[in-house]
């Protein structure tokens, strides 16, 4: 899912532009004047064209055939532009009565690619224009899960880490002030180590880093507003009674507070005598 | 500030984050809603079953829709067989483990899957500067106060102050110029805080490693679980140091926590 830096990929969007055109003008009698237009991913879902529901089961299936069938099933014509990789990657998928809309939007989050529409019933994918890295942090999926699974595979590497740690180093230099040198150890040790330690510090790394994705962030919720009512605070002296402020607040899809910030409003002006 | 925001980020990932109080029950109703169709028990029975088919075989079960990029699938598995009845959270988080998968949940019925990239290939092209596209220059908080507000007035009415009025959009939905200083302002916070530089410098180079102690002063309180008895874990000499009373010396360190009782 994505929007367009208008700045940057302005020359790709002309050219992609150029290209669904071209295949527009080959495939309908639409007139050649008919603008094609890149969607949103967020844009399918008003399309009336792509509320038919389709149902599928295809194992290890290539992208391009995938489209063909739901083309079959739909009516509605689904092309791959060349360098979409449509032709190069394959789904495993079980979908039961799912508005096309949704299918096709699940496809872009799963590949980075984009729809355009052409004229009459025709869309278009387009390659993803994501970096590998963006890709990478998008087939992370949920950071808390794969965090919760790899601490989890990897408790017992750690102990025999630590024992084996244990049993090369002098206990006493280990609680002095320098501690034991790393280089001291083996070099397997060391390289377990490095290798171990790197790891795990990755998890929040790339956890924090795919939060900032353009793909990440078009999901998540900007909440804004001041709630009704008084918040009851807790504090040393007993409960106290706090005014809701205005804020605004971005929360990830599976509800996480990501980021708050209270509103910065001028006060009103203040009224005079008699004014309404 | 890069030792603190390390030492930030080493917190995160071990300290459960205290959840937030989020003041709209609506919001809680809604995720406990969204939480159901995982909670609710499926009963799975496969014969013989590849990945592929363990993918369709649990989506049939659950009645939900799976869309796996299966490109990078291995090109045999070992099949499965067996019958199992456990909430639909469970043996998602089970088929997931067993084929080294990450998933997605696109909403309450749709679960993408994808063969889990390499994390610590990944970081390290972080690390070396690889990093995510900005949609554009971020704007300070004033100043997207200033449009927020002006843009709430014209569409809502709203005057930025009366309670009651709450707004929930998903960003992909803002018009183009709201989204874009929004998805700008997240991204400048939200990386900011991920210290890839501090942790690049600290840990991700030769000369850091080169120049690493190991520490064993015992179990910090906040290690302590039932079942943890020996935790190895890095942090910068300085920061480990001021917590304990000792002098912080500028050498890299990792602390080896290890219960004094086993040694």
């Amino acid at each position: 899912m994505r929007t367009r830096n208008t700045k940057s990929s302005l020359p790709a969007f002309a050219a992609k532009l150029i290209v669904c055109t071209f295949l527009a003008m080959r495939t309908s009698p639409a007139p050649a004047d008919a603008p094609a237009e890149v969607l949103r991913v967020v844009g399918l879902s008003r399309e009336p064209a792509l509320q038919a529901k389709v149902s599928f089961e295809v194992k290890r299936q290539l992208l391009s055939d995938l489209l063909t069938d739901l083309h079959k099933q739909s009516g509605v014509t689904l092309m791959a532009a060349p360098g979409s990789l449509a032709g190069a990657v394959r789904v495993t998928a079980r979908v039961k009565e799912m508005p096309l809309a949704e299918v096709m939007e699940s496809l872009a989050h799963l590949y980075g690619v984009s729809w355009s529409r052409n004229a009459g019933n025709t869309y278009t994918m387009h390659g993803s224009d994501r970096s590998e890295v963006e890709q990478n942090l998008l087939q992370m999926g949920s950071m808390g899960e794969a965090t919760g699974r790899y601490l989890a595979r990897t408790e017992q590497q750690r102990n025999e880490l630590s024992n084996a740690i244990l049993a090369q180093t002098d206990a006493a230099a280990l609680k002095t002030h320098e501690g034991f040198p790393v280089s001291a150890l083996p070099v397997d040790l060391q390289r377990e180590l490095r290798r171990q330690m790197e790891a795990r510090m990755s998890i929040g790394l790339v956890k924090a880093y795919q939060k900032a994705t353009e793909a990440f962030l078009n999901d998540c919720i900007v909440h804004m507003g001041t709630p009704q009512g008084i918040l009851i605070r807790e504090t040393k002296d007993g409960p106290v009674r706090v005014q809701q402020k205005p804020e605004v607040a971005i929360y990830s899809p599976s509800g996480e507070l990501l980021l708050r910030l209270p509103f910065l409003l001028p006060e009103p002006p203040a009224k005079r005598p008699g004014e309404k | 500030m890069k030792k603190l925001s390390f030492l930030l980020l080493m917190i995160s990932l071990l300290v459960p984050a205290k959840s937030q109080q989020v003041d709209e029950a609506a919001r809680l109703a809604a995720d406990k809603r969204a939480q159901e169709p995982m909670n609710r028990k499926v009963n799975l029975r496969l014969e013989k079953a590849t990945l592929d088919d363990q993918i369709i075989e649990l989506a049939r079960a659950a009645d939900a829709n799976f869309i796996a990029d299966a490109t990078h699938f291995a090109e045999t598995t070992a099949p499965v067989s067996g019958e199992w009845e456990y909430p639909l959270s469970f043996l998602v988080s089970n088929l997931a483990d067993a084929h080294n998968l990450s998933r997605y949940n696109k909403d309450a019925r749709t679960f993408l899957f994808w063969s889990q990239p390499d994390m610590l290939a990944l970081a390290h092209k972080i690390v070396a500067g690889e990093s995510v596209k900005r949609v554009s220059t971020p704007p300070d908080d004033r100043a997207l106060d200033a449009l927020l507000s002006g843009w709430l007035q014209r569409t809502y009415g709203w005057d930025g102050r009366a309670p009651g009025f709450v707004k929930d959009i998903r960003i992909a939905e803002l018009p183009p110029e709201i989204r874009t200083p929004v998805m700008a302002w997240a991204q400048e916070y939200l990386s900011q805080d991920s210290s890839a530089s501090a942790l690049g410098q600290a840990w991700f180079t030769d000369a850091a490693w080169k120049g690493a102690s190991l520490w064993n002063r015992g179990i910090p309180s906040f290690f302590k679980t039932q079942d943890t008895r020996r935790v190895l874990w890095v942090g910068l000499g300085g920061t480990y140091s001021s917590q304990h009373g000792v002098s912080g010396g500028q050498q890299s360190a990792i602390g080896l926590f290890a219960d004094p009782a086993q040694k």
